[in-house]
C-alpha cells in the first residue's frame, strides 16, 4: 500500500545475509561433528565392555569332561539286589570314580600322587555317575562308560588359561598331572562340551559345579514381588496425583519428594529394609519377599514419575470429551485416560524393573548376599538374586569364575536387553496417534 | 415507534449495560447476574440471558470476550479448570444447575457440548457413540445400544458415510466428519441443550455447511447455543444473537435486527468490522 | 461514519460508492437543468444534446451497480454497511429515473419548437418552469441529505414533495382554464401534463431518496408511512 517502510530497510539485505551464511554453516557443521563422535565414542566404550564381556565370558559355556571307564560294582552300590533308591542314593561314587581313575593310571601308587590324579576330575564327578545310575539301575554290575566333569584346573589348561612354560610352583596344576592330561588328550578321554551345568546348578565351591540357576529363580521371585507392589501402587499413586488431587502446596510438596526419593543412593533403601522389615515386622532375611519389598521401594519413585508423564501427555480434549458426555471423573480417568497412558506407563515399568534387576546393593544390606546353593521354591526360601550372584563369583579367587562371571553378566544383560526390547515392542503396539 | 419514545433519552451508545431483550418467552435456562473470575481475571461480568426452548443462540465477539466461558458454565465444564470461579444463577426448567445438589453428571447428560476442535475418543465410531448411553444405561441390550447409535449418526447425518465403517476408529475420519461424530456422540444421550464451542472453526466451507444444515435440523429437538467467530455463521444459523465484548454481554436481539440494525457501537463496530 | 474499517480498501470501496452517487446526483440534477434551459429558449439541438447526454447517466447507473456487485460479494457487509450500499443501489436507481424524467420535459421542448407550438405556449409552461425550480431544489436537498446522512433535509424532502403535489393539482387546474379558453391549445396541453407529471415524478424520486437516508441513518424503511410517522422516527432515540 505504501513504501514507507522500504526507506529504513537495508539496501541490500541477501549480501548481508550471505556473508553471515558460511559462518551459521560452519557453527552448523560444528555442532553436527561434536554429536556425531559424542555418539561414536558412547558406541565405542559399550562395544569394548560387550567385547571384553564376551571375549572373557564366551569360553564358560563350554566345560571339559573327562570319558571314564566305571565298573559298577552291585556289592557297593546295592548289596541286597533290592533297586531301592535310598540305598543306591548312599553309595560311595567318589570311590567309584577314584578307581577308575586309578585303572586309567595303574602307575601311579604314591599316596601323594594319588590325590593329584583324584584331582583331575570334579570332586563332583560322583554326583553325575550317581545320576547315570539311578536312571539306568540296569547298568549295575557292568562297566560303563561315562563324561565326568574335570576339575577347573584342567578345564582352565583345557581351555589354555594356564601357561605351560612357567615353572611348576606357578601354577595351579603340576607337571605330572599336565603330562595326565596329556595321555588323556591322546586317549581322547578328554573333550570341551556344552556346559550344561551352568544354567541348571546353584552356587558351588567349586566353578565347574557351579551354575546361575538359583540366582535366576532368586531374581524372578524378587521381580515378582517389585512387579506386583511397584506397578500397582506407583499407578495408583500416580492417577491420584495427577488426576484426583488439588494442585495445591503439599501436591507440590508430595511431587518434590517423589523426585527426590528417585535420586536417592539405593543403598540406602537396603538399610531401610534392613532396619524395617527384617528388624521391625521380623521377616526372615535372605528372600525374595524383602528384597522383592526393598526393590519396590527403590523403582515406585521411578514408576510414579513415568507414569505421571504418561498421563499428562494424554491430550486434555479427551477429558473434555469424556466429561462432556457425563461421564464421572472416575470413569473419565478408567475408561479414557489410563487406556491412553497406559502404554507409557508399562514402559515407565519395564525400565524400573530392569533397575531393579542389575541392583545388587540394598540386596546386600538385607542378607541376600547368602551362599545359595540351592534353587528357591518360593518367595520365602533364602535365595540370591544375579547381580550379587556376579559379584559373589567376582570375589572367588579360581581363575574359573571369572570366566563364569562374565558369562553371568553376559546372561543379566540379555535379560536387561529383552526387557527392554519388550518395553519398546509394547509401546509400539499399544501406542496411538490422534 | 410513537411519539412519546422520542422524549427518552437516547441510548448510550458506549454504555457497557446489555441493549435488547435478554429474555425469552419460553426458556429453558435461565441466567442471571453471571459473573466468571479465572483467578483474579474477571472473564465474565454480571450477564442475564435466557436460552429458549428450541432456539438456536449464537453468541459472538472478539476473543476473549468471555463467550466460550459464559458457555462453559451452562454445563459446568468450568469446574474442570483450576482456579475459575462462577457465581450468580443458572435455573434450567427453574433448578438451580449450580446447587450443591446438582448433580454435574446429570446436567452434563441434559446439556451436551461440541467442541471446537474435533475430539474423537481413540476408540471405534461405534463405540464413540455408544459410550454415553452405555455409562448412562440408556440401552440394557446390545440391540438398544445399536439403536441408539443408528438413530444418533443418522440425525447427525454421518450414517450413510460410516455405516459400513462402524468398527473404524473415530479417528481415522476426516476433520468434519469427525465433527459430526462428535455431535452424534453428544445427541446420543438424547440432551435438552447442545453447546457447540465454534464447531466449525477446524473445518473446510463444505463441511461448515453440513454442521450449519445439522444445527437447522437439530434445532427441532434441542436448544442450541453456539458460539462462533464467523459472523455469516451466526446470521445463518440462529435466530438470537448474543454479543459479547471484554466479559459483558453487550447487546442482545433477534439475530436479522443484530445483524442489520445493530443498536449498540461495539456490536456495530464488531459486525461491520471497524474493530479496533 | 463510525470510524474506519479495519481493512482499509474496505473504507475506500464505500467512499467511492458514495463518491459515485454524489456523481450520477449531480448528473442527473444537470440534465434536469439543460432540459428546462433548452425549454425556456425553446432550442431543440440544446434538448437533443440532453436526449443524448442521458446515455452518461445510465452508464454510471450501469457502473454503481457493478461496483456494488463487487462489494457485497467480495465483503459480505453488515449492519450499517449493508443499509448503506443497499441504500446506494436504491438512490442510484431513483436517480436514474430522474435522468429520464427529465428527458421528458426536453421532449416537451422538442414539441414546441416543432412548430406545432400555439403562441400561448409560453403561459401554458410557466407553472411547468417554476415547479421544476422547486423540484430541483428538492433534488439537491435530498443529494445533501444523503452526502451528509443528513435526517432534517431527509425529512424536508419528503414534506416538500406534499406541497409539490398540491402544485400539481393547481397547474392541472390552470392547464383546463387554457383549454376551456382556447379548445386550440389542446395539443400543446396534453403535451405539457406529460411534462408537469415529469417533474412531480422527479420530486416523488427525491422524496424516496429522502426516505432511503432515513433507513439508511435508522435501520426503518419509511418509504410507506406517512410524515408524521417518519418524523416521529427520526426524533425518536434508536
Amino acid at each position: 500500500m505504501n513504501n514507507r517502510g522500504g526507506a529504513d530497510m537495508p539496501v541490500d539485505t541477501t549480501q548481508i545475509i550471505k556473508r553471515t551464511l558460511a559462518r551459521r554453516y560452519r557453527r552448523e557443521a560444528r555442532f553436527r561433528r561434536m554429536g556425531l563422535f559424542a555418539v561414536v565414542l558412547g558406541l565405542a566404550f559399550l562395544s569394548l565392555l560387550l567385547f571384553s564381556i564376551v571375549s572373557k565370558g564366551y569360553t564358560a559355556f563350554w566345560q571339559t569332561f573327562v570319558l571314564m571307564d566305571v565298573h559298577l560294582d552291585a556289592g557297593v552300590i546295592d548289596p541286597e539286589g533290592t533297586l531301592d533308591q535310598e540305598v543306591m542314593f548312599a553309595a560311595d561314587y567318589g570311590g567309584m570314580i577314584k578307581a577308575s581313575l586309578r585303572d586309567t593310571f595303574p602307575e601311579v601308587t604314591q599316596r601323594r600322587e594319588k590325590r593329584d590324579l583324584y584331582r583331575l576330575v570334579s570332586s563332583g564327578a560322583g554326583f553325575y555317575l550317581r545320576e547315570e545310575v539311578l536312571q539306568n539301575p540296569d547298568a549295575i554290575g557292568k562297566t560303563i562308560q561315562i563324561w565326568v566333569p574335570a576339575d577347573d584346573d584342567v578345564d582352565m589348561l583345557m581351555k589354555g588359561h594356564f601357561d605351560r612354560d612357567k615353572p611348576e610352583e606357578d601354577r595351579r596344576i603340576k607337571d605330572q598331572q599336565i603330562a595326565w592330561v596329556d595321555r588323556l588328550v591322546d586317549q581322547n578321554r578328554i573333550e570341551l562340551r556344552f556346559n550344561t551345568t551352568f544354567f541348571t546348578a546353584g552356587d558351588s565351591r567349586e566353578p565347574e559345579l557351579a551354575g546361575i540357576w538359583a540366582a535366576v529363580c532368586g531374581s524372578f521371585f524378587t521381580l515378582v514381588i517389585t512387579l506386583l507392589l511397584a506397578f500397582t501402587m506407583g499407578v495408583a499413586t500416580a492417577v491420584y496425583l495427577e488426576e484426583f488431587t488439588p494442585k495445591n502446596r503439599w501436591t507440590d510438596l508430595i511431587e518434590v519428594n517423589i523426585n527426590n526419593l528417585a535420586a536417592v543412593p539405593s543403598i540406602v533403601y537396603g538399610l531401610l529394609g534392613l532396619a524395617v522389615f527384617i528388624n521391625f515386622f521380623g521377616l526372615p532375611r535372605s528372600v525374595p519377599l524383602v528384597g522383592g519389598l526393598v526393590l519396590a521401594l527403590m523403582t515406585l519413585p521411578t514408576i510414579i514419575i513415568a507414569s505421571r508423564a504418561a498421563l499428562k501427555s494424554v491430550p486434555p480434549s479427551i477429558r473434555d470429551a469424556a466429561l462432556g458426555v457425563g461421564a464421572s471423573k472416575t470413569e473419565m480417568v478408567f475408561h479414557h485416560v489410563l487406556p491412553q497412558a497406559m502404554p507409557g506407563m508399562l514402559t515407565g515399568t519395564i525400565i524400573g524393573m530392569a533397575q531393579a534387576l542389575g541392583e545388587s546393593a540394598p540386596l546386600l544390606m538385607i542378607g541376600m548376599v547368602a551362599f545359595i546353593a540351592d534353587a528357591p521354591g518360593g518367595f520365602t526360601d533364602p535365595s540370591t538374586v544375579l547381580p550379587v550372584q556376579i559379584y559373589l563369583w567376582a570375589d572367588s579367587p579360581e581363575r574359573a569364575f571369572v570366566e563364569r562371571t562374565s558369562a553371568a553378566i553376559m546372561i543379566l544383560l540379555a535379560f536387561l536387553f529383552s526387557m527392554n526390547g519388550l518395553a519398546v515392542l509394547l509401546r509400539k503396539r499399544f501406542e496411538r496417534r490422534w | 415507534m410513537n411519539q412519546g419514545s422520542a422524549d427518552k433519552t437516547r441510548v448510550d451508545r458506549t454504555a457497557r449495560k446489555t441493549v435488547g431483550d435478554f429474555t425469552h418467552p419460553d426458556p429453558r435456562i435461565t441466567c442471571r447476574n453471571v459473573s466468571v473470575h479465572y483467578g483474579d481475571k474477571c472473564a465474565v461480568r454480571n450477564v442475564d440471558l435466557d436460552i429458549g426452548r428450541n432456539e438456536v443462540i449464537a453468541l459472538i465477539g472478539p476473543s476473549g470476550c468471555g463467550k466460550s466461558s459464559f458457555l462453559r458454565c451452562l454445563n459446568r465444564m468450568n469446574d474442570t479448570i483450576e482456579g475459575c470461579r462462577v457465581s450468580g444463577e443458572f435455573r434450567m426448567d427453574g433448578n438451580d444447575l449450580y446447587d450443591p445438589d446438582m448433580d454435574v453428571v446429570l446436567l452434563r447428560a441434559q446439556v451436551g457440548i461440541v467442541f471446537q476442535k474435533p475430539n474423537p475418543f481413540p476408540k471405534s465410531i461405534f463405540d464413540n457413540v455408544a459410550y454415553g448411553p452405555r455409562i448412562h444405561g440408556l440401552a440394557q441390550t446390545r440391540a438398544g445400544v445399536e439403536e441408539i447409535v443408528e438413530t444418533s449418526l443418522k440425525r447427525a447425518g454421518l450414517w450413510e458415510e460410516v455405516k459400513d465403517y462402524l468398527n473404524d476408529p473415530g479417528t481415522s475420519l476426516s476433520g468434519g466428519q469427525q465433527q459430526r461424530l462428535c455431535v452424534a456422540r453428544a445427541i446420543a444421550v438424547n440432551p435438552e441443550v447442545v453447546l457447540m464451542d465454534e464447531p466449525c472453526s477446524a473445518l473446510d466451507p463444505i463441511a461448515t455447511a453440513r454442521i450449519e444444515e445439522l444445527i437447522d435440523e437439530l434445532s427441532e429437538l434441542y436448544s442450541i447455543v453456539i458460539v462462533t467467530h464467523s459472523m455469516q455463521q451466526a446470521a445463518r444459523v440462529s435466530e438470537r444473537t448474543a454479543y459479547f465484548h471484554l466479559g459483558d454481554l453487550i447487546e442482545v436481539g433477534a439475530t436479522d435486527e443484530v445483524f442489520t440494525k445493530p443498536q449498540h457501537k461495539l456490536t456495530e463496530d464488531y459486525i461491520t468490522g471497524r474493530f479496533g | 461514519m463510525s470510524g474506519d474499517h479495519t481493512v482499509k480498501s474496505y473504507d475506500q470501496e464505500l467512499q467511492h460508492l458514495n463518491d459515485l452517487v454524489l456523481r450520477i446526483g449531480n448528473l442527473a440534477r444537470d440534465q434536469l437543468q439543460r432540459a428546462v434551459d433548452a425549454l425556456k429558449a425553446r432550442d431543440p439541438d440544446a434538448a437533443r444534446d440532453m436526449i443524448a447526454r442521458d446515455a452518461l447517466v445510465n452508464d454510471l447507473d450501469i457502473e454503481v451497480d457493478d461496483h456494488i456487485v463487487h462489494v457485497i460479494g467480495k465483503r459480505q457487509p453488515m449492519g450499517p454497511d449493508l443499509r448503506e450500499i443497499l441504500t446506494v443501489g436504491k438512490v442510484v436507481t431513483d436517480l436514474e429515473r430522474v435522468g429520464d424524467e427529465a428527458r421528458k420535459v426536453a421532449m416537451l421542448c422538442l414539441h414546441f419548437c416543432d412548430g406545432a407550438g400555439s403562441s400561448s405556449s409560453e403561459l401554458i409552461v410557466r407553472d411547468l418552469i417554476d415547479m421544476a425550480d422547486s423540484v430541483d431544489g428538492m433534488l439537491d436537498k435530498a443529494i445533501r441529505a444523503f452526502a451528509g446522512r443528513d435526517l432534517k433535509l431527509a425529512v424536508e424532502c419528503i414534506r416538500l414533495n406534499v406541497d409539490l403535489d398540491s402544485e400539481f393539482r393547481s397547474g392541472l387546474e390552470q392547464l383546463a382554464a387554457f383549454i376551456r379558453e382556447d379548445p386550440h391549445v389542446v395539443g400543446d396541453v396534453v403535451e405539457t401534463v406529460l411534462g408537469l407529471r415529469a417533474i412531480t415524478r422527479i420530486g416523488g424520486h427525491a422524496k424516496n431518496i429522502g426516505g432511503y437516508v432515513v433507513f439508511l441513518v435508522k435501520g426503518k424503511d419509511v418509504r410507506h408511512e406517512d410524515l408524521e410517522a417518519v418524523a416521529a422516527e427520526v426524533e425518536s432515540p434508536d
